[in-house]
């Protein structure tokens, strides 16, 4: 009989505690900014806070109540695909590291490579940089730009989701803006920026007006290169640039548009040869030894060792001066270039970036002038014979592949006619 | 090294053959009409290890206890009541090194002509091979085996020891043994390592257990340079039996497949170039003559056969053979040996340094043969 009886008032009382899932949140939360944003939202009315949260208290107090994208994704399928194809649903695999083995690490930031709950990684590339910092450095130097792959709220926001406020060019200003790179300045005082300012739109172009037309969330649409730098083949290069020159018709001739953008393109292209010949010449210290302090006396590169690296994983800790030059060449003033091409800003094409690059590419080589000309002073020798030093260097230059085949073994034979003599 | 090795070869072979007729067997018979010597030293109680000195003067054997026999006086020495695991003279025969292993510890024993202990050392492994020559000064090879349950944990010492007798210990390999294969090997595991040096003295041949789980289990034959430390394989010798020697020309290896062929091969291109049948074997860098299985070669030619059954082993230089035979020794000398002409410090140094370049992959092998031409000029 009392079985009966509770099983009646289970069925009874079903609905009523449904009706409350959302009211026991407000009973404390009422007044919480969270709340207030909510309901000014187009989720007003629509959402309740456990859809999103989840109704374990215990675990929101532990701070795991993280809304991912997924979450998102179940009612906006669409904008969650597109955002996925696109490199803002690759951003960690730009710039992440995985802390698991990080000493003092802060367990929060598991939250942002994994589902809750889940072991399997969102992103599996580590990021040097990332890795080198503090936790509360990379929570806000590194996670709250690179967060974006799987957070919505990283450009709409956690309640007041009004789509205005992601049409707002300055919402993408947030990531895209600095010395490393300054689409957002680049953009805003270029002559579509300053329209922007004084006129608006539909007339002048924001962010979103050519990185997400139609509303898309896929931010890639007609790039020609990814975020390592390395441009796309011809063919998908190709149908990228037509994709953009689609959107550049709307107010411009295709082909004042095509020419424009070719020139940038001209410009990226010669911006990355000096970068290269400046790398050369880094590569050439460092293969004779040269380098102060060399990398084999350095604090380890935390996935590379004790080699020097150059590329996309250049730290700028425990470097020497020389790198220190071309960290700034290279991630500051070569992004300025071409990133000032593209957008169209002759200022920051010119005097912030190919001025820089070339002036410091003047300084590399005389820091390199310096470095070269030290090892002949009193104490300062290398340690191997020079013979056997040459033969090294050429063997690195050789698998860089920066001596052909008949390059390399006429070198070598030059350097063995001075060990016969 | 190998200048003038045609005129060499000739030298050496009209000596023997002029020497030696048409002899066939020398033990225990009497050669008449020839320089050829035959010496009984002593009656041996047990085999063992043997040595013999450059100057053929000094005989030790070891079988049940180490003895020593001067062949100029007839004096006859027994230090040690130990059985040796290896033995070898000092370049001018004045010193005995001697390898032992008792109580579970292996130690080198460092004699002069009367017995007497010179020197002394703990080893970190047991020796089955010790070497001295003017090149590497003493050397030994000493295989170290750590028992758990899980394995057997082997590494391979290359102990090196200068005339002050301060000991230089080069790491040469480490590895661990799966019950599996230790219930294979038993004792004959400390008979998996040996090594030999180059007669340039930069290099070192030495063997190694390779044991991958899920396949079978051999041994491979690695050439070590001493200054880079690089190595590189150059032959698979089964488990068991087989070795390696480096040739008077320090450019070719003799590879024994303990299967009862010798070849003799390139060491960096692996071409064959010489084949001769035969198991028991010892050769002679200083003068390249190779006895296999009781007959002595120089390159193709045969010259002599040893009784069946007698193992032979060269003095230092190669002046001398040192032969058992029904647990009797015996001394044979009178064959007219041309050493393998020696290069000048200058060349030798350069030699050296093209030869370290090329274990560093810094040239090739085929550059290094040009160069060497040019130096040879």
């Amino acid at each position: 009989m009392i079985r009966i009886l509770c099983f009646l008032f289970v069925l009874i009382s079903t609905p009523v505690f449904a009706e409350e899932r959302g009211s026991d949140c407000l009973s404390c939360h009422q007044q919480d900014s969270a709340n207030r944003q909510l309901l000014a939202s187009s989720h007003a009315g629509k959402l309740l806070c456990a859809d999103c949260h989840g109704e374990d208290h215990a675990a929101i107090d532990r701070g795991e109540s993280f809304v991912g994208a997924d979450v998102c994704g179940r009612c906006h399928a669409l904008q969650l695909k597109e955002h996925r194809n696109s490199r803002h649903g690759m951003a960690l695999h730009t710039g992440w590291g995985c802390t698991r083995n990080e000493p003092e690490r802060d367990k929060q930031e598991c939250a942002f490579c994994h589902q809750q709950g889940s072991s399997l990684p969102i992103s599996t590339v580590q990021c040097a940089r990332f890795i080198k910092q503090s936790s509360e450095m990379g929570q806000i130097g590194c996670n709250r730009c690179h967060m974006v792959e799987n957070s919505c709220g990283s450009c709409h926001g956690n309640h007041m989701t009004d789509a205005k406020i992601v049409r707002d060019p300055a919402v993408c200003a947030k990531c895209h803006m600095g010395p490393d790179h300054p689409q957002w300045e680049a953009w805003q005082t270029s002559q579509h920026g300053t329209l922007y300012g004084s006129i608006g739109e539909p007339d002048a172009p924001a962010c979103q007006t050519c990185h997400m037309p139609l509303g898309t969330h896929d931010v890639s649409g007609g790039l020609t290169a990814p975020p390592s730098g390395k441009p796309y083949a011809q063919q998908k290069a190709a149908a990228q640039r037509n994709e953009m020159l689609d959107l550049c018709q709307s107010c411009h001739a295709r082909s004042f548009a095509a020419r424009d953008l070719q020139m940038a393109d001209a410009v990226r292209l010669q911006t990355l040869k000096l970068v290269a010949e400046a790398r050369t010449i880094i590569r050439d210290l460092d293969d004779r030894g040269l380098l102060d302090p060399q990398p084999k006396n350095r604090i380890e590169h935390p996935q590379r060792g004790q080699e020097l690296v150059l590329d996309g994983a250049m730290l700028y800790e425990d470097i020497s001066h020389i790198e220190s030059l071309f960290f700034r060449l290279n991630k500051y003033a070569a992004a300025k270039t071409f990133k000032g091409a593209y957008h169209q800003n002759p200022a920051y094409t010119h005097w912030y970036g190919n001025a820089e690059v070339k002036l410091l590419l003047n300084d590399i080589k005389g820091e390199a002038r310096r470095l070269r000309e030290r090892v002949s002073q009193p104490g300062m020798t290398v340690d191997e014979p020079q013979d056997e030093k040459a033969l090294e260097v050429l063997q690195k230059r050789y698998q860089r592949g920066e001596l052909s085949d008949a390059d390399y073994a006429e070198k070598k034979r030059q350097v063995l006619e001075q060990i016969l003599q | 090294m190998c200048f003038n090795r045609n005129m060499l070869k000739i030298l050496l072979s009209l000596s023997l053959v002029l020497m030696v007729g048409c002899t066939s067997s020398i033990l225990p018979l009497e050669i008449s009409g020839s320089n050829l010597q035959v010496r009984p030293i002593a009656r041996v109680s047990a085999a063992g290890p043997m040595a013999i000195s450059a100057d053929g003067r000094m005989v030790a054997w070891g079988g049940k206890v180490l003895t020593l026999v001067d062949l100029e006086t007839n004096q006859r020495f027994e230090p040690l009541s130990l059985a040796p695991d290896s033995l070898c003279w000092s370049p001018d025969g004045s010193l005995l090194a001697a390898a032992l292993y008792h109580d579970g510890q292996a130690q080198l024993q460092v004699l002069d002509r009367n017995g007497r202990l010179v020197f002394e050392q703990t080893l970190p492994g047991r020796v089955f091979r010790l070497r001295w020559s003017q090149a590497g000064g003493l050397m030994a090879g000493a295989l170290q085996a750590d028992s758990y349950k899980f394995g057997t944990h082997v590494t391979e010492h290359l102990l090196r020891w200068d005339d002050l007798w301060q000991v230089t210990d080069i790491p040469l390999y480490e590895t661990t043994l799966m019950p599996i294969t230790m219930a294979r090997l038993g004792e004959h595991l400390y008979q998996t390592f040996d090594f030999d040096l180059s007669p340039l003295g930069d290099e070192v041949l030495y063997t190694r257990v390779h044991a991958p789980p899920a396949f079978s289990s051999t041994r491979h034959l690695i050439l070590h340079n001493l200054r880079s430390g690089e190595e590189r394989q150059v032959a698979n010798l089964p488990l068991l039996g087989g070795t390696g020697r480096l040739a008077a020309d320090a450019e070719s290896v003799l590879v024994v497949d303990g299967q009862g062929t010798i070849k003799k091969q390139d060491l960096w291109s692996g071409a064959l170039r010489q084949q001769w049948p035969g198991s028991r074997f010892d050769y002679s860098a200083a003068t390249d003559l190779l006895i296999a299985d009781g007959r002595l070669f120089l390159d193709q030619l045969e010259f002599f056969d040893l009784p069946e059954a007698s193992s032979a082993q060269f003095s230092l230089g190669g002046k001398f053979i040192l032969i058992a035979w029904h647990k009797s020794l015996y001394r044979l000398e009178g064959y007219s040996v041309a050493a393998v002409p020696e290069l000048e410090p200058e060349i030798l140094e350069r030699l050296l340094k093209l030869r370290y370049l090329r274990s560093r992959g810094l040239i090739e092998p085929n550059e290094y043969l040009d160069a060497k031409e040019k130096l040879a000029r």
